[in-house]
This record gives structure tokens, C-alpha cells and sequence, in this order.
């Protein structure tokens, strides 16, 4: 077996084993644990407070406890995250930090915070308008405010060189994760949508530096890979957050002949495409790149969103994208007719599929890919 | 055979502000022509008072949504919207009514009852003060009318305001002016602005005086039938221009109520249950719901959803404004906080506060699953409303603007039940 195949197969244990090492973690080396949700969260800046970031994820598990506080025509990723939390599921955490971002991510704070109540909670003011300096000057002060408040939690105080280490070792895992995006610009892409899902999520539950490391080795084995995978249909996924729970409809893609080489998701694409400047205030830096370097289907302007969308999928010669779409997913519903109308007139036909309680089931999803790629392949 | 007494005493001003929503209507058609600039503009918080101010026509799609749900022809702009990929879960109903009706090629002119649309927009101004949908549907408009889109911002008011969200709203606020400016080329004159204002916080007053009065017993109007009045200040607050001078309607609103106070008159003639609701209506069923729970002798006297831009008691919303300078920073201390702006803790605080003042027997909310922002802490209001206050809660589902989602006889079958509990409870209370 080579050595890309064992990393990856360690990338899935990582994350079938992500809270246990959390646990552990937190008592091998006694620092806090802070959850996130979404990549608006500058997590450089828990890291210089000396705290590890988790990305709190959704999963397949159905949701029990969470019905009792949200119904149910909220997104199922959102109730799914309340559940577990209400489960104990991440009882590890010191902390919460979430972005205004949807109206489901806002009340999904909301609920956290009346009914979990992890030690630390942050709710961050991210700007709905992305483009104007006022914007950016008000980010910067929530930014400065946020920093604040985490040095008064964890004792610590944050200077600007921890910072500028946290801003490079983050930069390397991005630069990291470009360089694997890359390679799917290849005629045979040498990694799986499911093997990348795996990549990205074991990344998001674990310190940064160990990820690097295992990225590193990755970059490394990848092009010794014999048993490269065999899709035929070239895919672009368009989602929310990619987690867990749509690894069932994207096995089912990949196994009637699919391959993902590139999404727009924001725990993929929308993660890692954009690196914290190095140069000057490290807070400024930040700040610039968690406004102007972010383009989900939430905050305005949108035609950053469009743009990606379009050149990602001639880069990577798509020939079919599929919106993996939670139902109740206001901002991507709005958005998708007018995406798929684009991407249309680009002559890249497009596939949805509804995930979510009571949404496909799993057979329906199955022959409606089947459909699609026969009608790719054409 | 003698003409059947209607079940509820409607306020008869709101006939006055039909009459005046179908002529405000047909003139924008009619400046349109003209050159004159049409806006569309979010319902919630987004300062309209700048547009009265600067003579700049302004229409409200949500509200269009609710008034083509009521004259039940929502549907099939549900279904053209449907069929381009707008999801009848996933995307808004009056989001999805409008960009129908744009689809389906909206027939021009009024009044109510003909599914007559509103002029079209040369311009775009969004502001989140309430939900994300706003934006993500004018960014959508923006896309498929090819109109220039302001989206001014704000902070989610789950935290008491600092310097730097006044400060941000206001700077959203100069730049809205110089978009608008550039796009009507005209100056705003600050005189102006600061006397719309005036108006739309005195239309806020007198809203507030209104509303107190319902604490009576009987209750001199149904908090449904009110809602028909606080269209115009939804609509026209900040306007001066008559007929649409929105403190007039208000100030004969509270003269009419006042007159019922005072004469002992109820909107109802034996009115049995005090009840409370929150979030929408279900519009397409709109006078059906008022006079179902009439025929019952039960009466909304109080809401959420009615007071989301007064404030109530401990909830100053803007109220702090009054009688200032109305800077920029004032506006935006004043818009920004808001009860559908709010988070979970202050809405059960405000839903509870309600209730007591409003001597409530009981809540009856629509679970509304047309509306996210509105309903996400509506379980968590109902649990404390049953458990903390021992009020009695029944949600029915629906969506306020897709009849698809409600089902009558069920609904029907729902309230029956609970009026009958309530109806027990009080005699229970009575004692033997």
C-alpha cells in the first residue's frame, strides 16, 4: 500500500476519532478548546490565545433532543449541531464562537448559549456587506473586541508575534490544501471527493501544525498513487458547510462513476483559497482577509460567489456540478437558480439533490445521478 | 333579511388606508411614466424616512406578498417561481410570491382584489435589520432586473449596542445617501430627513398609545384587524405627502379607539378569551382567522408582531430618539434595535411582559414556516409561556404567505380544542 493511501486511511481514523482526541488533548496539555462553525471565524486568532479551534460538525446522526427548541423546516445541518451539543456529544468545549452569517447560524447561537452554555460564548458581528472601508473598520473593531474578550478567558495575553505565527502556520495549511486542490486539475484526479472530504474535515479537529505535517507527507505519496480513483465524470460540489453528513450522497456519486475535483463549500474551497496578508498589523490582516476573502451566498455582493463558481469550473474542466443542497437552506435556494442559470449558459449541466430529514431518500438520489451522468455522458 | 352583524368591530380607518395603498399604487405607475424614481425596499428597518425625504417613491415586495396572498392569487407566483428552481421549502413565500409575480409578468394597477402588481423599481435598497433572506432576495432582484442594489447593515441586537455599531449603521446611512443621490441626482436636504423622522417617531407614539389602550377589557380592537392600520406605518412612516401622511391615519385610529374606550365598546360584543399571538398571520386566511376565534368570543388583544418597531415597556425601541437632533448615529440607535433584530432571551422577556400587562388567557402562534427569522425562538417562547407563566400555548403550522402549508380543517379542529381547555381552565378558576 503506499504511503498516500495509509494517510488518507489516518485522515478517516482522525475523524472518526475527532472528540476522543479532543478529550484528550485537553488533558495532555491543559489548553482550552474552542468550537466554531463556519470559516468566517478567524481562527488565527484562538490559536494566539493559546486555545485549540474545532469546527463543531455536522453528522448523520438523526436529530432527537434538538426537535423540543427547533423545528423542524430549520436546516437539518443546524439542528443536527444543537443535538449533539444537547447530547454532550462536545462537552470538551471551553468555548463557542460563531459568525453572523444565516438566520439558521444565528439561531443556532442563540440555542447554544441558552441551552449548552459552554463557559465562553462569542457571537461575531461579520459584516453582511463585504466590499466598503466602513465595513472593514467595523470588522476590526469586533476583531479587537473579540481578541479582547479571549485573553480576559483564557489569561492570556495575545501579542501581535503570536499572531504572525498563528497567520503563517493557518497560511501553510491553506497553501497546503491549494497544492492538493490542484492536483485535481488533472486528467486523473488522484483523490476521491470522499478521500478529500476526509482531508478537510481531519483538519478542522485537529492542532493545525500535525495537519500540516500529514498534508505535507500527502503532497508527497500522491504522485506514487497506483490505485488513483477510476470516476470518469468530473464534478463540481455546491454546498453549505461539507461534513460528515453528506459523505452517504457523495459515496453514492463516486461510485456510479463520479469524481468531486473541486466545490464550492465553505469548509473547502471557500476555506482555504485565501490567505491572511503577512505584511503589516497582523489584526488588520486578519480582518481584510475574513471580510474581502470571503464569498458565501450570505453576504453581499454575490458575484464574487458567481465568479468563483464559473472560473473553478473551466479550471478544473467540469462537466457536471451538483448542488448537495440542506433543504431549508435559505441563502444557497436563493442563489442556486440563478448559479445554475450561469453555469448553464457556460454549457455545465447541473444536478440537485436535497439533503436533509425529510428529503431524498437514498434510492431516489441514486437513480437520479445515474440519470445525470448518462445524460453527461451522452 | 337584515344584513348579518360582523362578528369583529373592524377600525373603520383602515378602509381610509386601503383606499390610500390603492392610490399610492396607481400613482407610482403614473410618476413612473413621469421619470420619477421608483424604490423597493425592505419591510424592516430599512430607513425609509431617507426616501420620504428625498421625494423618492417606495414600495415594500413583502408587503406586496401578504396583499397577494390575501387576495388569494399568491399561488401561482409561487408556482413560476417554483418552476425556476426557487424552492417552496427552502426560499421565502413572499420571496418567491414576488419573484413569481416578475416572472409571470405582474398586470399593472389595482386595487386589491385584482393580484395587481406594484410599479417597477429603478432602484434597490436592502438593510439587515431583520433577516438574511432580505438581502439574498434583493441580491436575487438585482441579478434578473439589472437595478443598482444599496444594502446598508447592521449588527444582530443579541448584545446591547456599542459605539462602534452606531457608528457602522451610520456610515451605512452616508453611504446609502450618496448611492441615492447619485442614482436620483438629487441632494438630500438634511432639514428634510430630520423632518420625516419626526413624523415616522411620532407615527411610533401614536402606534403605542393605540396599542396601550387594548390592556382595556373588553379590548376596543382585535390585534389582527390592526394590522390593516399599521400597514400605513409600516409603509408611509416619514411620509408627509396626503393622502399617505401616516400619523393622520393614526391620529384617527386613536380617536376611534378612544371613542370605543370611552363607550365601553369592545371589538367584540362578549369577549371570553384574551389571547396573544406572535409572528405573522397566515394572510390568505386572514379575516377567516379573526372571525373563527370571534364566533368563539376569543380576541387577539396583544402581539409580538404588531409591536416589533414600537418597543414596549423596558423595550425602548427608538423611543430614546425622540426629541433629538436625529443624526445619522441617532437613526441607527434607533433602527437597530428591534424585536425580530432580537435574540431568544429578550423575545421571551418581551412575549412574557405582554402577556402579564395584557391580562392574556392564552397563546395561539402560527408555527411559521414561511418565516425563519420569525419563528426560531417560538418554541422556546411557548415553553416558557406554559411552564414559567402557566398561559396555556397552542401552535397551529402554517406559513404566512403559503396556503399550502396550512390546513384548515385541521387548524379549525386545533383551536376548537384549545378554547375549550381555556373555557375549562376558567371555570375552574371560577370554582363551582
Amino acid at each position: 500500500m503506499t504511503q498516500a493511501v495509509e494517510i488518507l486511511k489516518s485522515m478517516k481514523r482522525l475523524v472518526e476519532t475527532k472528540h476522543d482526541r479532543a478529550r484528550n488533548f485537553k488533558k495532555q496539555t491543559g489548553r482550552k478548546i474552542i468550537g466554531y462553525t463556519c470559516p468566517y471565524v478567524p481562527i488565527e486568532i484562538i490559536s494566539a490565545a493559546g486555545a485549540l479551534p474545532v469546527w463543531v460538525l455536522g453528522n448523520t446522526e438523526t436529530v432527537v433532543e434538538a426537535g423540543a427548541y427547533i423545528q423542524s423546516y430549520f436546516c437539518r445541518y443546524m439542528r443536527n449541531l444543537v443535538d449533539q451539543g444537547l447530547r454532550g456529544v462536545y462537552d470538551y468545549l471551553d468555548g463557542i464562537v460563531v459568525p453572523r452569517v444565516c438566520d439558521a447560524m444565528q439561531s443556532f447561537y442563540e440555542h447554544w448559549v441558552r441551552y449548552i452554555a459552554t463557559p465562553y460564548k462569542w457571537f461575531l458581528q461579520h459584516p453582511f456587506v463585504t466590499n466598503t472601508s466602513y465595513a472593514l473598520t467595523y470588522w476590526t473593531t469586533e476583531l479587537t473586541a473579540f481578541r479582547e474578550s479571549l485573553e480576559k478567558f483564557t489569561g492570556r495575553q495575545i501579542s501581535n508575534d503570536d499572531l504572525r505565527s498563528a497567520i503563517n502556520v493557518y497560511n501553510t495549511n491553506r497553501s497546503l490544501l491549494r497544492q492538493l486542490h490542484d492536483l485535481q486539475r488533472r486528467n486523473q484526479a488522484p483523490i476521491s471527493g470522499t478521500e478529500v472530504l476526509y482531508v478537510l474535515v481531519s483538519g478542522l479537529t485537529m492542532p493545525v501544525e500535525e495537519h500540516n505535517k500529514l498534508l505535507q507527507e500527502l503532497l508527497q505519496g500522491l504522485p506514487r498513487r497506483r490505485d488513483v480513483p477510476k470516476g470518469k465524470y468530473r464534478l463540481m460540489l455546491i454546498r453549505g458547510c461539507l461534513a460528515e453528513d453528506a459523505m452517504p450522497s457523495l459515496q453514492e456519486m463516486e461510485k456510479l462513476g463520479g469524481i468531486i475535483v473541486t466545490d464550492e463549500t465553505c469548509s473547502g474551497t471557500e476555506r482555504f483559497s485565501k490567505d491572511v496578508p503577512t505584511e503589516g498589523d497582523p489584526l488588520s490582516a486578519i480582518a481584510l482577509r475574513y471580510l474581502r476573502g470571503v464569498r458565501c451566498a450570505e453576504y453581499s455582493p454575490m458575484e464574487r460567489l458567481f465568479e468563483h463558481v464559473l472560473r473553478t469550473a473551466k479550471d478544473y474542466r467540469i462537466q457536471g456540478a451538483i448542488f448537495l443542497l440542506e433543504k431549508y437552506c435559505d441563502p444557497y435556494y436563493m442563489a442556486y437558480p440563478d448559479i445554475r442559470r450561469a453555469l448553464e449558459e457556460q454549457r455545465i449541466p447541473s444536478l440537485l439533490i436535497e439533503t436533509g430529514e425529510i428529503a431524498m431518500p437514498l434510492g431516489q438520489i441514486r437513480t437520479r445521478i445515474q440519470a445525470f451522468f448518462e445524460m453527461i455522458g451522452g | 333579511m337584515a344584513e348579518e352583524k360582523p362578528l369583529v368591530k373592524r377600525l373603520k380607518v383602515n378602509e381610509e388606508v386601503n383606499a390610500a395603498m390603492t392610490k399610492y399604487i396607481a400613482e407610482g405607475w403614473r410618476a413612473k411614466k413621469e421619470g420619477e424614481k421608483i424604490c423597493w425596499t425592505t419591510g424592516g428597518g430599512a430607513p425609509r424616512e431617507l426616501l420620504y425625504a428625498m421625494d423618492i417613491w417606495c414600495y415594500l415586495p413583502e408587503v406586496q406578498s401578504a396583499v397577494t396572498a390575501s387576495d388569494q392569487v399568491i399561488v401561482q407566483y409561487h408556482m413560476a417561481a417554483e418552476k425556476e428552481g426557487y424552492s417552496m421549502d427552502g426560499v421565502c413565500p413572499y420571496a418567491r410570491g414576488n419573484i413569481g409575480e416578475i416572472i409571470s409578468g405582474r398586470p399593472q394597477g389595482y386595487p386589491p382584489g385584482t393580484g395587481g402588481g406594484i410599479p417597477t423599481p429603478d432602484i434597490l435598497l436592502a438593510f439587515k435589520t431583520f433577516c438574511g433572506t432580505l438581502i439574498y432576495w434583493w441580491e436575487a432582484l438585482k441579478r434578473r432586473l439589472g437595478v443598482p442594489l444599496f444594502v446598508g447593515d447592521t449588527m444582530f441586537y443579541n448584545r446591547p449596542i456599542e459605539d462602534r455599531d452606531v457608528s457602522y449603521y451610520a456610515d451605512s446611512m452616508r453611504d446609502c445617501v450618496s448611492f441615492l443621490e447619485k442614482q436620483t441626482g438629487k441632494k438630500l436636504d438634511p432639514e428634510r430627513l430630520k423632518e420625516a423622522q419626526g413624523l415616522s417617531g411620532k407615527v411610533r407614539e401614536l402606534m403605542n398609545k393605540i396599542l396601550e389602550l387594548n390592556k382595556n377589557v373588553p379590548a376596543p380592537f382585535d390585534e389582527l384587524d390592526f394590522m390593516g392600520t399599521a400597514l400605513a406605518a409600516c409603509w408611509w412612516r416619514g411620509c408627509r405627502k396626503r393622502p399617505w401622511n401616516a400619523v393622520e391615519f393614526f391620529e384617527k385610529a386613536l380617536a376611534e379607539v378612544e371613542e370605543r374606550v370611552k363607550n365601553r365598546i369592545g371589538a367584540l360584543e362578549d369577549e371570553r378569551f384574551r389571547l396573544v399571538f406572535d409572528s405573522n398571520p397566515p394572510w390568505y386566511k386572514f379575516n377567516w382567522l379573526g372571525d373563527y376565534l370571534a364566533q368563539k368570543g376569543a380576541i387577539y388583544v396583544t402581539s409580538s408582531f404588531n409591536r416589533w418597531w414600537t418597543g414596549y415597556n423596558g423595550f425602548d425601541y427608538g423611543w430614546c430618539m425622540m426629541g433629538r437632533d436625529w443624526s445619522f448615529e441617532d437613526i441607527g440607535r434607533c433602527n437597530i434595535p428591534n424585536w425580530i433584530n432580537d435574540g431568544i432571551e429578550e423575545r421571551i422577556k418581551y412575549m412574557s411582559r405582554l402577556v402579564k400587562d395584557y391580562r392574556v388567557d392564552g397563546a395561539i402562534f402560527m408555527d411559521n414556516r414561511g418565516c425563519r427569522i420569525l419563528s426560531y425562538a417560538m418554541l422556546d417562547e411557548a415553553a416558557y409561556l406554559e411552564r414559567d407563566l402557566g398561559i396555556p400555548t397552542l401552535l397551529y403550522e402554517g406559513s404566512m404567505a403559503d396556503p399550502r402549508h396550512f390546513d384548515e380543517e385541521r387548524v379549525k379542529v386545533q383551536l376548537d380544542t384549545f378554547l375549550e381547555m381555556l373555557e375549562k381552565k376558567k371555570k375552574i378558576k371560577r370554582g363551582p
